[in-house]
């Protein structure tokens, strides 16, 4: 069982079964939500279908908030038994809607996704008729996808096939947006007379788009009132149940959440706990409006609520387990929503329920000040006791947190649950600033989806694909050809075989690089236009500032800030590919350039010891080794300084970030053997972790080597580690943790993660020790690495780490 | 000036306080049955075979001028070898490997100084062997050089050296990590090659010239863990004032693959760790006396 997952997408089967902390209530909610199972929907795609069909309206964004509030106004409630925060996307828990404007699941996609033996989503016979009936009927040829992949060029296609990129927007609307603290203060109600102030505001006279901020500030006003009158339908419902319920405590409840729903999300909220029902509200209405990537995030909760929690507990309303109780109702709010069912390449790239809501924790405060309060440590124990795979938590360090706050969560992570994962706030805000955001708004900020940085509440900042630089190394090699297909896609920079210098060829690569960031690019521009056109997100321009003020569509630039991102990926297999090509090749002529591209072509078949020089012999990236390092910093460079400060359609500027999710085991998939010795389609690294295995010189080498990257200039990086329990087992093993943590990020490190690795990953590391040659373990003693120890010794490490977990 | 160091560890947390780089420093005037880094006792390098690592491909043999490299049973290293390398350069999957190089000081402190800003607070450098002072000048320099760039300096002794070396190296080093192997010289003799006397005798001197000590004792079932030694070592122990803690590292058998790469017989295979409630009983006995005490350093 090899994590080959990099963006916390925890595999939590075996640790289910641990309950601690969590009271009666909870532990009935928990185990329910972990074993309702994963099913679509078809509510949200019935009710769209038959709002279109019977529509007149021609205003494409009030269409779509007519479509929004006919949902709302439509699906079903549903209360789950003892549960404090209410609302489902679906029917129930785990009930995934489609959203076929968007894309349009075939029959044959239906049947893969409820026969996968992956990430499989029952499809009942009712949701195959349907869908063969009405909706396939209907949306065919009309989908966003259908759209893009009509409007995109061939070059795009040819690109996108070969996977040289990814497109996030084939399947999936704009996303990775979180919100900032505006809810806590106004109601819907205050939204509208907002939107209305604007709508009077409009000079029709001289400026000649008042008539589409008109429709657009019409279509919000509907969307709001949508989710006031949805949080109503929940009032009505929870009070009938209450009439019902003979069980005199839970009858109050019911009673005291229909007083909840009557007051929020229509009014600012007063309580702990009406703050975080409003959330829920706003929540369910971001994810059913569009399928948004990342789902949506409520932000530094532990800033937004800390005001509320400190009334309620000085007031008497509410003690600490009562607060920890409700917000443990949340995450498992969170949990019963999967991800939308995804196919395809997106699937393939993106194989998981985790929808990547992330719940963001410490930091600073909008005054640059320490933001670790009371509530921090709450959520962290939260965290300890739900282990669900999702909300993602992540905690935010600054310098001015205190060393308790780190220590903390290395006491959670030590337990081989996957979270929280570690994240420097002070490189966030620099990131942001260097972008040219005000220091307020950067403070704000934090970061979303897998480690992506963006000014919460103010900023529309997409991913918008992968981007596959071993790839492009490959198409350089083989002149412009991508050996796989056999087809040629990029440019014929020249054969392998006449560069005469490692510089000549780099330069080669840096040019075949630009001509896929150009396609990528191209279509971008394509793809964002379809958006702002047709794919209004009335209900999330609401909130989010400045587009009720522009009178303008978060989709179509509404948004104080846009960012559109390409995430490089396979920095580390791409730098020793370079390595090896420089030093074997042009520098050590060990193989003449056309039996190296031989033994590429072949795989290594009957180049088995070259291969295992390219492996052993060769400088590697995450050893502090310059030679490596400063390749890696040379393909960065190139891959930011082509496309940042680009401009997008929206208006705002292209980015870089440097994440895979799981893209690198399919970019490994359409990838030949390459020059580092890897075997042609295995994974290629992910993130800007070194290649699986190849950091050798232990952590604090492998955090200098990536702190080579200049993180800054990003809008988010990936770091990964895996650590044995073992390591962290005492304080000085602690101690030493949060120093290696606090140097990376005095070293501007964005990221960190550990993986603290369990007894089932160890045997697998006894059985491929290929991808755990940076696995370290403490023997006795002193440390050394799993691969080197002998198997009786690595046995008695397993049975170790088996008694040692919690 | 050079030296020969067998290994630099990074991210070392078990070798003194904090995040540090411990130096491994070739050569030792001690022959321990049980010593957990039989590589580092002699000076010379030499090269070892990483069966594991192997794919038989016989570059070392092609690649040895000398004919100091065969492959009759494994493969060999001879004594025509004059550790030129070259086969562990031909070796394609790094099964022959240097034990120790060759490293000027200022080579040493380079690398050293990769990780200066992970010893901040607390961390720092451990020099450790073999025994460091096997190789005083090159040590001398090397504690010289770190006292400039003000790191934390920790010496790991067996504290078998003559008393003047020691002695000069208390203004270099901030902590001594001093090994008591056993109370008994006669034994000590029987298990190390050599006596006490003069390593109790430098440990006395050494704690009242006020430098701070951690006393790192290794528990070997069956040679040293018998109460009375412990008893007796607990006395000395106490009798010494500048003690930071005793470091009670439990013994156990899995450096049996080194000294089958170094082709050395491995004599403790029969010993067993000693049981974490033996470990337990230790602990009280020395924090009894007041001591800090620390299992596995």
């Amino acid at each position: 069982m090899e994590n080959k997952t990099s963006c916390k997408i925890i595999d939590y089967t075996h640790i289910v079964k641990e309950e601690k902390g969590m009271n009666e209530r909870i532990k009935k909610l928990r185990k329910q939500s972990i074993e309702a199972s994963e099913s679509i929907s078809k509510e949200r795609a019935e009710l769209l279908t038959e709002f279109y069909k019977n529509t007149n309206e021609n205003s494409i964004p009030i269409k779509r908030a007519k479509a929004f509030e006919y949902i709302l106004n439509n699906k079903t409630i549903c209360v789950n038994d003892g549960e404090l925060i209410v609302g489902e996307r679906g029917e129930r828990p785990k009930a995934t809607p489609t959203y076929p404007e968007i894309t349009l699941h075939s029959l044959e996609d239906l049947r893969v996704l409820n026969d996968r033996e992956k990430v499989s989503y029952k499809v009942s016979d009712g949701v195959f008729e349907l869908y063969e009936k009405e909706i396939i009927p209907y949306w065919s040829g009309k989908t966003v996808r259908d759209m893009i992949f009509e409007e995109v060029d061939t070059e795009w296609i040819d690109a996108f096939e070969a996977g040289v990129f990814t497109e996030f927007m084939e399947q999936r609307a704009p996303g990775h947006t979180v919100l900032d603290g505006k809810i806590y203060k106004k109601g819907m109600k205050d939204f509208i007379k907002d939107i209305d102030d604007a709508l009077s505001a409009l000079d029709y006279e001289n400026d000649k788009d008042a008539l589409d901020k008109k429709e657009e500030l019409l279509a919000m006003r509907i969307a709001a009132g949508a989710v006031i009158n949805f949080a109503r339908r929940y009032a009505d419902k929870l009070e009938a149940l209450s009439d019902k319920e003979k069980d005199k405590k839970r009858k109050e409840e019911l009673l005291k959440l229909a007083q909840i729903c009557r007051w929020v999300p229509e009014n600012a909220p007063r309580t702990f706990h009406e703050a975080l029902q409003y959330y829920w509200f706003v929540h369910l209405g971001v994810v059913t409006e569009l399928n948004g990537w990342d789902s949506f995030s409520p932000g530094k909760l532990d800033k937004h609520l800390y005001t509320f929690y400190k009334k309620d507990i000085e007031e008497g309303r509410l003690t600490k387990d009562e607060a920890k109780e409700l917000l443990e109702c949340l995450w498992i709010k969170f949990h019963n929503h999967p991800a939308p069912p995804k196919i395809g390449v997106t699937a393939q790239e993106s194989s998981t329920y985790t929808d990547f809501a992330q719940i963001n924790i410490g930091g600073i405060k909008e005054d640059g000040s320490n933001n670790v309060n009371e509530l921090s440590y709450l959520l962290l124990d939260v965290i300890d006791e739900m282990r669900l795979v999702q909300p993602n938590a992540s905690i935010h360090v600054s310098k001015k947190n205190p060393d308790k706050f780190i220590k903390r969560a290395i006491e959670i992570l030590k337990t081989s649950f996957g979270q929280p994962s570690i994240f420097n706030s002070d490189a966030v805000v620099q990131e942001l600033l260097r972008q040219g955001k005000d220091i307020v708004d950067a403070r704000c900020g934090g970061t979303s989806g897998c480690v992506e940085s963006g000014a919460f509440g103010k900023e529309n900042y997409m991913l918008t694909g992968y981007f596959n630089i071993p790839k492009v190394l490959e198409i350089t090699i083989n002149n412009g050809k991508d050996p796989v297909s056999g087809k040629t896609i990029g440019l014929k920079t020249g054969e392998f075989e006449d560069f005469e210098t490692f510089d000549d060829f780099f330069e080669a690569f840096k040019k075949q690089m630009y001509h896929f960031i150009d396609i990528k690019i191209k279509g971008n521009l394509v793809i964002e236009r379809i958006c702002a056109k047709y794919m209004p997100a009335v209900f999330l321009s609401v909130l989010i500032d400045d587009c009720i003020k522009k009178g303008k569509d978060y989709n179509a630039g509404g948004a104080r800030y846009n960012s559109s991102y390409i995430q490089g990926v396979g920095t580390g297999t791409a730098t020793d590919s370079l390595a090896a090509i420089k030093q074997v090749v042009f520098e050590d002529k060990l193989f003449s350039k056309s039996l190296f591209k031989e033994m590429l072509a072949k795989n290594f078949e009957g180049f088995e010891k070259e291969r295992q020089i390219l492996l052993n012999k060769t400088h590697k990236y995450g050893n502090d080794d310059d030679y490596a390092d400063s390749l890696m910093r040379q393909v960065f460079e190139e891959f930011f300084s082509y496309i940042d400060n680009r401009k997008t359609y929206r208006g705002g500027q292209f980015r870089i970030n440097m994440l895979p999710t799981t893209v690198h085991v399919y970019f490994g998939s359409v990838l030949g053997a390459s020059a580092d010795g890897r075997a042609a389609f295995e994974p290629i690294s992910e993130g800007i972790s070194p290649v699986q295995g190849m950091d050798k010189n232990g952590p604090t080498a492998a955090v200098k080597s990536a702190s080579k990257m200049d993180h800054i200039k990003t809008g988010g990086t990936l770091l990964n580690m895996k650590f044995t329990p073992d390591l962290l087992k005492d304080e000085k093993g602690v101690n030493a943790v949060v120093k290696l943590v606090r140097t990376y990020f005095t070293l501007d490190g964005h990221h960190i993660q550990f993986n603290v690795v369990d007894a089932a990953m160890l045997k697998d590391a006894q059985k491929h020790p290929e991808n755990y040659g940076d696995l370290i373990v403490r023997v006795a003693g002193y440390s050394d690495y799993f691969a080197h120890l002998n198997e009786q010794l690595q046995n008695e490490i397993i049975k170790r780490t088996e008694h040692e977990a919690v | 000036m050079k030296g020969i160091v067998f290994d630099i560890k990074r991210y070392s947390i078990h070798d003194g306080p904090g995040l540090r780089t411990t130096v491994f420093f070739k050569g030792c005037p001690l022959r321990c049955i049980w010593c957990h880094n039989p590589e580092s006792q002699q000076r010379k390098p030499k090269i070892a075979w990483y069966e594991n690592r192997c794919i038989s491909c016989l570059s070392c043999v092609d690649s040895c001028r000398f004919n100091a490299v065969d492959s009759k049973y494994g493969i060999n290293i001879n004594k025509n070898c004059t550790l030129c390398g070259e086969c562990i350069k031909a070796c394609p999957t790094n099964a022959l490997e240097m034990i120790g190089r060759e490293y000027e000081v200022s080579e040493l402190i380079e690398e050293i100084l990769k990780d200066e800003l992970f010893f901040e607070n607390g961390g720092g450098v451990t020099i450790s062997g073999g025994e460091p002072f096997v190789q005083s000048e090159f040590l001398f320099e090397v504690l010289d050089r770190l006292k400039k760039e003000q790191l934390h300096t920790a010496l790991d002794t067996t504290g078998y050296v003559e008393w003047y070396k020691l002695k000069k190296s208390v203004e270099y080093v901030n902590l001594f990590l001093y090994d008591i192997k056993h109370i008994d010289s006669k034994k000590h003799k029987k298990y190390t090659s050599v006596g006490n006397e003069l390593i109790l005798e430098n440990l006395k001197k050494l704690d009242d010239l006020g430098a701070e000590t951690a006393v790192r004792i290794p528990i070997i079932p069956t040679i040293n863990d018998d109460l009375e030694n412990m008893k007796k070592t607990v006395e000395f122990v106490d009798s010494l004032k500048n003690v930071a803690s005793v470091d009670l590292l439990p013994f156990h058998n899995m450096m049996e693959d080194k000294y089958r790469r170094l082709k050395l017989a491995f004599l403790v295979g029969d010993i067993e760790k000693p049981k974490d409630e033996k470990m337990e009983e230790l602990r009280i006995l020395f924090e009894q006396a007041g001591l800090k005490v620390n299992i596995g350093g």
